[in-house]
């Protein structure tokens, strides 16, 4: 798993608590208590960052619950990985950007 | 006194050849040769423990000690460095040895006073993993587990090297009487029945294809058999589910309960566990089983279940057909895949590929019914069934055998796929690292 450091130190200040581990060929980082956009419920979720291509998405973010109190967005990823029930927006994120970057564009869908 | 929890020890094919290989070597002084199986453990919900073993490490030549009163005797260092390894990645460790014959082994009274200080050991610095003792004889085991925050040795339920065929030695469970009912089977070896009724099974939906494997894993005399399927029966499924009536429409009966009943009917002492969710949902007795049929609809279902079984150390024998318009004719075709831990997978098969999981992904929301038969499914069924057997009673005495058939419903042929020829030898999607409870780094 090699991330760039410097993309998960800029990370780190957004949301700290960051681990990560492989699954079926791809890599995720596991973003614990990361705090959601206002009116979002709930307010604190984990999540797993797939940073590289999945599913024909350049990158997905996976979420422990599913949200309510946002816009209403096609949830189409409800799926299991290392061991944890997940679900995530169908939301299209530019390849090329920077983990941070990534993270922030995703959460948009939320707003 | 019956014992606060079961063990189920499980070791890849390719780790237990590694162990083999390096404990068959001579050594300049020592008599025999020691090694240490790192190894990761989960208590599920029935206080049942997986033992997943992940890693397999001889011991040194120059930590081997000079001392003929005993077959092998190592140095604090070889000890040391294995103790240090559990540590730092929180796993468990068996101390092993070969017992160089066949049949079942058991300890010496040279092991039975030397070895189990040196598991507690591993047990003390390690305490929430299972540690203990294995030895090997050239075809079977005995182990002895100290499970974890526990203090008292207790033999598993369940000893299998997975792999093609699967090896399943179960210590301690009676061999009972040859059962009439399956005189005709009885060229596919004498611990067959033996072992089709230990084995656990289980099915993933039981749709046009799981419902003709559950039928026939309860002929064969297959006695547990776990299966999930969340939906009940509808009139369009009336085409394919074997054991499903008209009635059942109507009283909107659930898949599972058809399946109850016509399992039932067939063999009576089967021990079997319907669960009326989807797996994802119970995923905790999944992973107890042995071998997994699955027939999922779609592409990222198939990817989820071959992660969780990979996860586990489970075979998955994956079943599915589809109808498209070729030239304005409809072809029909399936496959049946055996995804091996440690063998190549469905991406290294080309079976999956990231284009199909993203077209699948774009169709969301557009799918539909998908075309199904049942004479398809049977064949595809069958063939999976076929391929369990041998995989569970190694009749055909077949080694390392790789599955991935290629069904042509048109023409009605069956033969291996062409993209058997071009996979992966070695899987680097799902490596033994990953086995167990995920394992997250910290940044």
């Amino acid at each position: 798993m090699n991330f760039d450091e410097n993309q998960i130190a800029e990370l780190k200040q957004i949301t700290p608590d960051l681990s990560c581990a492989q699954e079926g060929g791809y890599n995720y980082i596991l973003i614990k208590d990361l705090r959601l956009p206002d009116n979002c419920k709930p307010e604190v979720v984990d999540a797993l960052l797939c940073s590289t291509p999945r599913d024909g998405y350049e990158s997905r973010l996976f979420f422990s619950a599913l949200i309510t109190g946002c816009h209403q967005r096609n949830w189409n990823g409800n799926i299991r990985v290392l061991e944890g029930n997940w679900y995530a927006v169908s939301w299209k994120v530019p390849g090329g950007l920077k983990l941070a970057e990534i993270l922030m564009v995703h959460l948009k869908a939320l707003r | 006194m019956r014992n606060k929890y079961k063990v189920w020890f499980k070791i890849p094919k390719q780790i237990h050849l590694k162990m083999l290989g390096d404990l068959r070597r001579s050594h300049s002084f020592a008599y025999e040769r020691v090694g240490f199986l790192f190894t990761t453990s989960k208590l599920l919900s029935d206080n049942t423990i997986l033992v997943l073993a992940k890693d397999y490490s001889p011991v040194d030549d120059k930590n081997y000690i000079d001392d003929n009163k005993v077959g092998a005797k190592i140095n604090s260092t070889a000890i040391r460095n294995a103790m240090q390894r559990v540590m730092e990645n929180n796993e468990g460790c068996f101390h092993v040895h070969l017992h160089n014959h066949t049949g079942a082994t058991y300890p010496s009274r040279t092991d039975e006073v030397g070895l189990p200080p040196v598991a507690k050991s591993f047990a003390n610095v390690s305490p929430n993993q299972a540690s203990g003792i294995l030895i090997l004889s050239e075809d079977s085991f005995y182990a002895s587990v100290i499970c974890p925050n526990e203090k008292k040795f207790i033999t598993p339920e369940l000893i299998s090297v997975v792999g093609y065929p699967l090896n399943l030695c179960f210590p301690g469970a009676k061999m009972n009487a040859r059962r009439k009912s399956l005189d005709r089977q009885s060229f596919l070896g004498v611990k067959s029945q033996h072992v089709f009724e230990n084995i656990k099974v289980g099915i993933i939906g039981y749709g046009g294809g799981g419902s003709h494997i559950g039928q026939q894993l309860a002929h064969l005399g297959v006695k547990n058999i776990l299966i999930f399927d969340d939906d009940k029966v509808e009139e369009t499924n009336l085409n394919r589910l074997i054991g499903a009536w008209f009635s059942d429409v109507k009283k909107a009966v659930l898949k599972i309960n058809v399946a109850k009943r016509i399992i039932k009917k067939i063999l009576p002492s089967v021990q079997i566990v319907c669960i009326n969710k989807r797996w994802q949902e119970k995923a905790e007795l999944l992973q107890l089983c042995d071998v997994v049929f699955g027939s999922a609809d779609t592409y990222a279902e198939r990817q989820q279940l071959e992660a969780e079984c990979r996860r586990y150390l489970i075979p998955l024998i994956d079943i599915g057909m589809d109808v498209h318009i070729l030239d304005n004719a409809y072809e029909m075709s399936g496959q049946i895949i055996l995804s091996m831990p440690g063998s190549p997978c469905m991406k290294c098969f080309g079976f999956l590929t990231d284009k199909k999981l993203a077209l699948e992904a774009a169709k969301y929301g557009d799918v539909g019914g998908r075309p199904q038969v049942v004479w398809a499914n049977g064949v595809l069924a069958s063939t999976a069934v076929g391929a369990f057997v041998d995989l569970a009673t190694g009749w055909t005495k077949t080694e390392d055998k790789l599955i991935y058939l290629s069904y042509g419903g048109n023409k009605g042929t069956l033969g291996n796929h062409i993209r058997l020829e071009y996979a992966e030898k070695i899987c680097t999607h799902y490596t033994f690292d990953q086995l167990g409870v995920p394992v997250f780094k910290k940044f």
